[in-house]
């Protein structure tokens, strides 16, 4: 991989693509910088040019397909080439998911969904002239546990995990074009902060909550070592091996614990967020969400009756093994 | 006798390797199973055995690259167990069994090669070379000498195999180290014959079309009787007459060979008659037309005096294909004869353009071509050494200039160009040193049939090329 690495971050003003931005401006990369508040991603630039890296701005819509082509081509007259494309601007959308309207669902697909088809067939093409780059689609852990009450974004997520595990598939042949998939737990992002919000309740984010920073070096690492799924934070891991151990009463504890962790008493009046147009506020890596004391991996009691739930299962299908 | 049979898919023992047409064939059946061919097939495929090979005193490489065909060459007295339908068998079995919308069947030609290899069919040639050992002492610059020896052995190989007809040819100019011990007899099939029959019959889909290469290079030579030919030199660097009535060239180029002789006393010809390894012998057409009529196939025609007329077409056909699929086609790999990869010419998405040899008319076509083309970003060749420095031999200096023109960087792929044209390292390399100078991979597609006709209808003329429709010609007719 060459240095400075050329890289493209969608979804860059806040959150985890901001992080990831400045996490590559430390090891002073080229850094294309891509979401729809060009002040927010000028204030970025500024930030990763006083870190020691070269940035270029794109405020841009992800669902604008053409858009989103230009900037790989400009990356690669620019610099020659391109060497992680990372998609990553998402929205959210809480509620029942009986009560959402069907095309703020369609919006949601377009910007989760589409943005990252559109940035995977805008760099690919350039990819396979390089002969090699690094795809890295930032998905979630609902993406493989499923979430009630975020059915669209949860959606989205999975689609992008087809999405990752299809084209890395496909590309198999051509060994050094990687994709990589990141599914994050519960990240202090402003994307609570900004997130369409039907559900009548006020959004918070849950505990435990992990910082920005970490998915960053996650993503920063993959540069140098890409890994097919990569899972970030502690709660993450064990939700999927309790999905796949003890599905029934996973989902049943997952639903309460959604239910009362992900919202607040306080009511709420609806609102579509930053889902069709983007906030002035909340350009920053953190939603303000998580306390400097708390620890990023925390076993509240569902993690405890799972936990229970897959000893006695282990322990039921041990005892039926010997029996036999 | 099992060794002159194509058991179990097996070659059979008179395969040249190093023939074009066996080459071209064997790369193509290795694309249609999904992979690449490399080293020519008898070669490892390293950076490092190419290097050692070419540490190698020329006159070792000489008399290395001279004995490298005997093992190909067969016994004169064995001619009498050769049954030339044990290679129609032994193609068929190259090609993966299933149905294919078309299939190529005529000369040897790297274009067309790769012609077929986008298409994803295969292709059935109608010339193979099968080299036979000549008694020691034969003087390479005496082409009556090899006429008159080989003389019976070429009536038996023909009594006993009636669908052919028989091109016996000696090069002293470009094949002299192969001379010294083996000469070659080609042969043209005039029937399609019950191997490549039973293929088509098996493998192409109902109503499919058969796609007929016509080489229509001729050469003189002398006629022995209406289906044994001799033929003295061959495509490449000189024309008939200084093969046939010598020129300055040729005197220089036999004192250099130290030879006794200042031209080539060679047979009188008798007419111009298909070249023997390029050429199309149009009695097989006639065959295919018999054949596509009893069984409902098409025939389309591809008709083309020089070989590097289809060369620049095929770089066409590849270029808008490529563009087709949003893919940059700006990368030119140039190929020489034997040296040609159509797998990783579609893996790298670069546009294939061969050349024959590595002659100045080779050269010439390339250049004219490139004049005519939208320029090319990227500039690859893969040259040929044969180890004689002949008449018309390209020196490197030319292929240089050709690959860096002031505005294009272009690179020799596996050469060694200080060796050329001794660098026989370059069979061992070119494979992997075209994936490793160029990085780009690309999914292999395949090009539907509608699309190359149309594309071939439209552009074959602007190339000397002509596609027709044999039957409405017939129909005409």
């Amino acid at each position: 991989m060459p240095n400075p690495a050329i890289v493209v971050i969608t979804g860059a003003s806040s959150g985890i693509g901001r992080a990831t931005a400045l996490e590559f401006a430390k090891k002073g990369a080229i850094i294309f910088l891509l979401a729809r508040r060009k002040e927010a991603l000028d204030d970025l630039a500024e930030e990763c040019i006083a870190l020691g890296a070269t940035p270029r701005v794109f405020p841009l819509d992800v669902t604008d397909e053409e858009a989103v082509r230009n900037v790989a081509q400009a990356a690669v007259k620019e610099f020659g080439r391109i060497d992680m494309w990372v998609n990553n601007a998402a929205v959210s959308l809480f509620g029942r998911f009986e009560e959402l309207p069907g095309k703020d669902i369609r919006r949601l697909l377009e910007v989760n969904l589409f943005g990252y088809l559109y940035g995977a067939q805008a760099v690919l093409p350039y990819f396979r002239e390089q002969g090699s780059g690094i795809l890295v689609n930032v998905s979630s852990i609902v993406g493989i546990v499923g979430q009630p009450y975020t059915v669209p974004y949860s959606i989205s997520k999975s689609a992008i995990r087809g999405l990752s595990l299809s084209l890395a598939q496909e590309l198999a042949d051509t060994p050094h074009i990687r994709v990589c998939t990141v599914y994050p737990a519960v990240i202090d992002t402003p994307i609570f902060n900004q997130a369409g919000n039907l559900y009548g309740k006020k959004i918070q984010a849950p505990k435990p909550r992990i910082k920005a920073s970490k998915v960053a070096k996650t993503i920063v690492r993959l540069l140098h070592h890409p890994q097919t799924e990569v899972i970030v934070g502690g709660q993450g891991k064990m939700a999927r091996t309790a999905r796949l151990v003890a599905p029934g009463i996973f989902d049943k504890q997952f639903r309460k614990n959604i239910a009362n962790g992900h919202f607040s008493e306080e009511s709420a009046e609806p609102t579509l967020g930053n889902l069709y147009e983007p906030k002035p506020q909340f350009a920053q890596v953190s939603g303000g969400w998580k306390p400097e004391d708390e620890p990023n991996f925390m076993l509240p009691t569902l993690w405890l009756g799972i936990g229970a739930a897959v000893m006695a299962g282990l322990a039921v299908g041990l005892s039926i093994g010997r029996n036999r | 006798m099992s060794k002159y049979q194509a058991l179990d898919g097996q070659e059979p023992r008179f395969v040249a390797s190093f023939d074009s047409a066996s080459i071209m064939v064997k790369s193509l059946a290795a694309f249609l199973n999904g992979h690449d061919f490399s080293g020519l097939g008898v070669m490892p495929n390293s950076q490092w055995a190419g290097d050692s090979l070419n540490t190698l005193p020329t006159s070792v490489k000489k008399v290395l690259y001279s004995k490298s065909g005997v093992f190909d060459a067969i016994p004169p007295k064995d001619i009498g167990k050769i049954d030339t339908e044990e290679l129609a068998k032994w193609v068929t079995q190259l090609f993966p069994e299933r149905k294919y919308p078309a299939v190529m069947v005529g000369s040897s030609n790297g274009a067309l090669t790769h012609m077929a290899a986008a298409l994803n069919i295969p292709w059935l040639p109608q010339t193979f070379l099968i080299p036979v050992q000549i008694p020691h002492d034969f003087p390479v610059d005496v082409p009556k000498q090899y006429m008159r020896w080989a003389y019976p052995y070429g009536e038996e190989l023909l009594r006993l195999n009636p669908g052919i007809e028989l091109h016996h040819m000696t090069d002293p100019n470009q094949d002299r180290l192969h001379l010294l011990a083996m000469t070659y007899f080609r042969i043209k099939k005039r029937r399609l014959g019950v191997w490549y029959e039973y293929f088509l019959k098996q493998h192409l889909e109902p109503g499919g079309t058969i796609i007929v290469n016509e080489c229509t290079r001729s050469w003189p030579a002398k006629a022995l009787n209406d289906r044994h030919f001799f033929q003295f030199g061959g495509t490449g660097g000189a024309s008939p007459e200084e093969y046939y009535q010598g020129s300055e060239r040729v005197s220089e180029f036999l004192r250099q060979q130290q030879s006794p002789f200042v031209k080539w006393d060679a047979p009188e010809p008798t007419g111009e008659y298909p070249e023997a390894e390029w050429g199309f012998a149009p009695q097989l057409l006639d065959d295919i037309e018999r054949f596509a009529r009893e069984n409902g196939f098409r025939v389309q025609r591809i008709q083309f005096e020089e070989m590097q007329d289809i060369s620049g077409l095929t770089a066409e056909l590849y270029r808008n294909w490529y563009r087709e699929r949003n893919m940059p086609a700006n990368r030119l790999l140039i190929e020489s004869f034997a040296l040609l990869t159509p797998y990783w010419a579609l893996r790298t998405g670069s546009v294939p353009y061969w050349m024959v040899f590595n002659t100045a008319p080779s050269a010439d076509a390339l250049e004219s071509y490139l004049q005519k083309a939208d320029p090319y970003d990227q500039r690859y060749l893969m040259l040929l050494s044969h180890g004689t420095e002949g008449i018309g031999l390209a020196p490197i200096e030319r292929w240089q200039r050709m690959l860096h023109d002031g505005q294009n960087a272009g690179e020799f792929v596996g050469t060694e160009t200080k060796k050329y044209p001794y660098d026989f390292g370059v069979y061992a390399r070119y494979n992997q040193a075209l994936q490793e100078a160029v990085s780009a991979r690309y999914p292999i597609a395949t090009m539907p049939l509608s699309w190359f006709e149309s594309f071939m209808h439209r552009h074959a003329s602007n190339y000397g090329v002509t596609w027709s429709d044999a039957s409405a010609e017939t129909e005409k007719g």
